[in-house]
């Protein structure tokens, strides 16, 4: 039983760091590998307010800056790296130049803050934040970790009822299937393109305050642990799908707590890519993925 | 490219150095500095330093440290006339740039001696160099095996294996006896205490080692391998964790209503725990040297390091870092020479015996490891506290 | 203080990193994106450091040995993921280099654990590696040209179309597999000899993105490309040490700009200016009637 709400935990953190992923990737085909700078510089400009402000912040005040901060970092990085590479490669290397884009420039965030931090970790608990833990089937579940699951939770819907139902959501969706076919029907893809990026920058700003207040403490390396994890998380569940992203989310996390919980923890990660692994044998394009993941 | 570590070098130095060399090369005795004694005018010794990158903040540490010293030797002209420098080149926390740079070292025979301020993985990759080269090697802050890899090479820490007995020695007297061990397994120290020193010290100390979980590195919540070393009844942790995951499980285990005790490596040191706040209140590591050190040389290092480097307290790294400079000053003013042969004699020399005026307190080499006695540190909430020995 | 004395490590590195191109390569030039040569070159290293250390081997026995090891390798993993195509093949190559990863951390004595295997002899010198690396040179450039190129080159770009002509698109992929393995073990034995040192950060996510951004930005398409990105991201850190501070931004930045600057690499840049020279000329000599848009394009 325990096991079932440690998942549900981890599962709603790599849903949250996920989704804005995910999406990004599933329409206007942008890879962003700096997804996982951005998720840890939004955190670290709170930290740095608090240091230098020397004065407490409620929970409201860090995540509305932390995901204005990812917005802006996301939306740069979409004008200055990403609509430059669309306009120039060709769509067959697109992905694994964007990959590497996406590597590059995380590494500038990231050595920005092991500058000022010397690698040490930092947190953003401070004194007008309470944080209360409350006791699910007797398991400690601090007020941090239930927001966490509410807010990735209800993210996913909302992204899922916005690209279902709004004209916004039409577009996008309609430049995931074929993008010259919909800019002719006058859809403005490069407007859409920055929005859709600034609003994964905000999914990722608020998933880095509201995770590294769970779990206390944060390093500058810490978003590039989390973005292979997410990478997997999408690709077992289906590149674009909303869905995809909270099953991906629920099967690598379940699997992870469930080896650690029967085994020494030492063979975690080889079962977990091994279960990746044999995922793609059986169904290459994810568990909701429509398309192959690349059209060859 | 180099940091010189002395303020004075400029190009007019660096000529006179290689002058210098060349001269006392061809054993001329017109030699303005201290011919007679058969050290040139100036001797430079290379050091290999994580100034950027991960782990910057222990190299930057260390390189304060060597500074220091360096001041020390010069200013009481230790070696006679002889002006001891450092340069010192970035490595930016990558190994292949360590091996590269170690081997640019090595081929350049006017470096007598190198050290290297960076850890594990980047250390083992310049130590095979140093060796095979026959450079003598201090490594400051790494001292695992595959770094100490024969003659040449001496190993600053004390090895961890005598720092876990004071920490198991703070358990016993705190009457715990059910030992929950949480380690990070992609970080060769921590397996090695987790998988082979606790076990070997468990019955010693009345410890039973209840349950032992291995994380990665990457493993961002602690929340289930906590739950799981407290479902095993563990009344205390040995924290085999650094840096945010240490935070991580100290504030996760407080959520858990863990009140029992934790035990830590020196990875903690440096304000780590810091963002868990009230839970990591007595959270208690073993370490070479500490700021809070009661001991009086520990204390007037810390006061000049403090007063030279803005109040910012040292730790360990800043220890090591000052160590291995006098280390080498010592070894060359024995070897009375810059040859690598009669340096490495010096170094063999000079460790026979202790050295006393380290800031960790007496240091006593044994197999060119060194070791000191070491004390127990506790942080109290906001900072480290020394704790008397048990 | 002679060039090669100082910068042998860089040399062997980037020769090294050379072969882990030139593996990856083979796959990718036949449109498969396989991480199965960075395996490869992992468990070569690993192999080698096991039967050099522990067993007495020479250095051809146990390079040798690591290469068949993981050619049998390859032409056991091409089968079984011979229904991936783009990223879910690298997501399930890169899967796969990790468990490797994994089990080298877990392996206790015969791996060394977390801290690897050290003190292994140096068995080849830069010269001789110097010259297997040519000659692997030489026949994978040998296979770039004629009815061998056009083979490959018709398998990359449209699989449908080579099978229709009877080229059987499985049996290539394969021999690409095993030619890769047999490549990046090559690479991976003898950087364990030049370093004398294996961890398990070399089956890590870190060899990953090098090898990627070798191909990327010297050219995924021949040898050449390999050769480019090996001796760019192989000097380029200690070039960098002269940034100072800011080495980690510079590096970052010189990544990505690369990526987006440079598409389809260094080599395809110069291609492109070539054939767009060719096609001026071309039409420039050409009998002005009407100048044929497709061979632009």
């Amino acid at each position: 039983m325990h096991e079932i709400i440690y998942a549900t935990t981890l599962a709603s953190v790599y849903l949250m760091f996920a989704l804005g992923l995910s999406i990004t990737w599933g329409t206007i085909d942008v890879l962003n590998f700096a997804h996982g700078s951005i998720f840890m510089f939004s955190a670290f400009s709170v930290y740095l307010m608090l240091e230098h402000f020397d004065t407490g912040m409620g929970l409201l005040v860090m995540v509305l800056v932390g995901a204005g901060v990812g917005a802006l970092l996301s939306g740069a990085v979409h004008l200055l790296a990403f609509e430059p590479l669309r306009r120039r490669a060709n769509a067959r290397d697109r992905e694994m130049q964007m990959l590497i884009v996406g590597v590059g420039l995380s590494a500038v965030p990231v050595a920005l803050a092991n500058k000022i931090t010397g690698g040490n970790p930092f947190g953003l608990r401070n004194d007008a934040l309470k944080v209360e833990t409350l006791h699910i089937l007797g398991v400690p579940i601090t007020s941090v970790q239930l927001i966490i699951m509410v807010v990735a939770f209800a993210m996913a819907v909302a992204v899922q009822q916005w690209l279902r139902s709004s004209r916004h959501g039409l577009a996008l969706r309609a430049i995931g299937v074929d993008d010259e076919t919909s800019s002719m029907m006058g859809v403005n893809r490069s407007r859409l393109a920055l929005v859709t990026m600034a609003g994964a920058g905000v999914m990722a700003g608020l998933a880095g305050v509201l995770v590294s207040l769970s779990f206390g403490a944060m390093t500058p390396s810490t978003g590039d642990f989390l973005i292979l994890k997410a990478f997997a998380v999408i690709i077992i569940g289906g590149v674009g799908s909303v869905t995809g992203v909270v099953v991906g989310a629920f099967v690598l996390a379940g699997a992870e707590t469930l080896i650690l919980t029967f085994t020494g923890g030492t063979w975690v990660d080889a079962m977990s890519f091994a279960l990746i692994f044999l995922l793609l044998l059986v169904r290459p394009q994810g568990i909701f993925g429509r398309r192959a993941v690349v059209k060859t | 490219m180099k940091r010189v570590t002395t303020s004075r070098i400029a190009g007019a130095g660096i000529l006179a150095l290689i002058l210098s060399s060349g001269l006392s090369a061809c054993g001329s005795d017109d030699d303005d500095g201290a011919a007679s004694s058969g050290l040139p005018a100036r001797v430079t010794i290379k050091a290999l330093s994580d100034l950027t990158g991960a782990t910057a903040f222990l190299g930057k540490q260390a390189e304060n440290g060597m500074r220091i010293a360096l001041e020390e030797i010069n200013g009481q002209k230790f070696l006679g006339d002889t002006r001891l420098e450092i340069e010192t080149t970035d490595l930016g926390s990558n190994q292949q740039t360590s091996a590269s740079e170690a081997a640019k070292a090595a081929a350049d025979k006017s470096v007598p001696l190198v050290i290297a301020n960076t850890v594990t993985p980047i250390a083992a990759a310049a130590a095979p160099i140093m060796q095979r080269q026959g450079v003598p090697f201090i490594s400051s802050l790494s001292g695992v095996l595959g770094v100490n890899l024969g003659e040449y090479t001496y190993i600053l820490p004390t090895p961890v294996q005598s720092m876990q007995k004071l920490a198991a020695g703070y358990l016993k007297s705190k009457g715990t006896t059910k030992l929950g061990i949480l380690y990070d397994s992609s970080n060769a120290t921590q397996q090695d205490i987790a998988e082979k020193i606790y076990p070997g010290l468990a019955d010693e100390y009345g410890l039973t080692i209840v349950e032992t979980i291995a994380v990665n590195n990457n493993t961002v919540d602690l929340s289930a391998p906590i739950n799981k070393l407290l479902g095993a009844g563990a009344d205390a942790i040995f924290l085999g964790v650094a840096g945010a995951q240490a935070a991580t499980a100290v504030q996760q285990a407080g959520e858990h209503g863990f009140t029992g005790n934790f035990v830590a490596t020196a990875g903690v040191a440096g304000g780590v725990l810091k963002p868990a706040g009230k839970y990591a209140i007595g959270v208690t590591w073993s370490n070479d040297f500490s700021a809070v050190s009661t001991a009086e040389r520990s204390k007037s290092f810390t006061e000049v390091y403090k007063s030279k480097y803005n109040g910012e307290a040292p730790i360990q790294g800043a220890a090591y870092g000052y160590d291995a400079v006098w280390l080498a000053a010592r070894a060359i003013k024995q070897a009375n020479s810059v040859n690598r042969g009669d340096v490495l004699k010096g170094l063999q020399e000079v460790t026979s015996g202790t050295i006393d005026n380290s800031p960790r307190g007496g240091v006593t080499f044994k197999d060119r490891v060194s070791y000191s006695t070491g004390l127990l540190v506790q942080w109290d909430g906001t900072k480290e506290v020394a704790v008397p020995q048990p | 203080m002679d060039f090669l004395g100082q910068n042998e490590i860089l040399v062997q590195s980037t020769l090294t990193n050379f072969l882990l191109a030139m593996s990856l390569l083979v796959c990718l030039r036949v449109g498969v994106f396989s991480f199965g040569g960075l395996a490869c070159f992992g468990i070569g290293a690993y192999f080698t450091a096991v039967a050099s250390i522990h067993w007495g081997w020479g250095a051809f026995s146990s390079i040798s040995m690591a290469m068949l090891i993981s050619m049998a390798l390859g032409a056991l993993l091409a089968p079984i993921v011979r229904g991936l195509t783009g990223l879910a093949m690298g997501m399930a190559t890169i899967a796969f280099t990790l468990i490797a990863g994994v089990a080298a951390r877990n392996g206790g004595e015969l791996t060394g654990g977390a801290e690897g295997l050290f003190g292994i002899p140096i068995m080849v010198g830069t010269g001789t590696a110097l010259l297997i690396a040519t000659a692997m040179t030489i026949l994978l450039a040998l296979s770039e040209r004629g009815r061998m190129g056009r083979m490959i080159e018709a398998v990359r770009v449209d699989n449908e179309l080579s099978l229709s002509t009877g080229i059987s698109v499985q049996t290539v992929r394969f021999v690409a597999f095993v030619v890769s393995g047999a490549i990046g073990a090559l690479g991976g034995g003898l950087a364990a000899s030049f370093r004398s040192i294996v961890t398990p950060l070399d089956l890590g996510f870190g060899p990953v993105i090098l090898a990627l951004t070798m191909l990327i930005v010297g050219g995924a398409r021949s040898w050449l490309g390999a050769l480019i990105g090996a001796v760019f991201f192989t000097w380029l850190p200690t070039v960098l040490t002269s940034v100072g501070e800011w080495q980690g931004v510079v590096y970052g930045v010189v990544v990505a700009a690369a990526a987006i600057w440079v598409p389809g690499g260094a080599v395809g840049v110069a291609t492109d200016l070539r054939r767009r020279l060719a096609v001026k000329r071309r039409v420039r000599n050409a009998i002005p009637v009407k100048p044929k848009k497709a061979m632009v394009s």
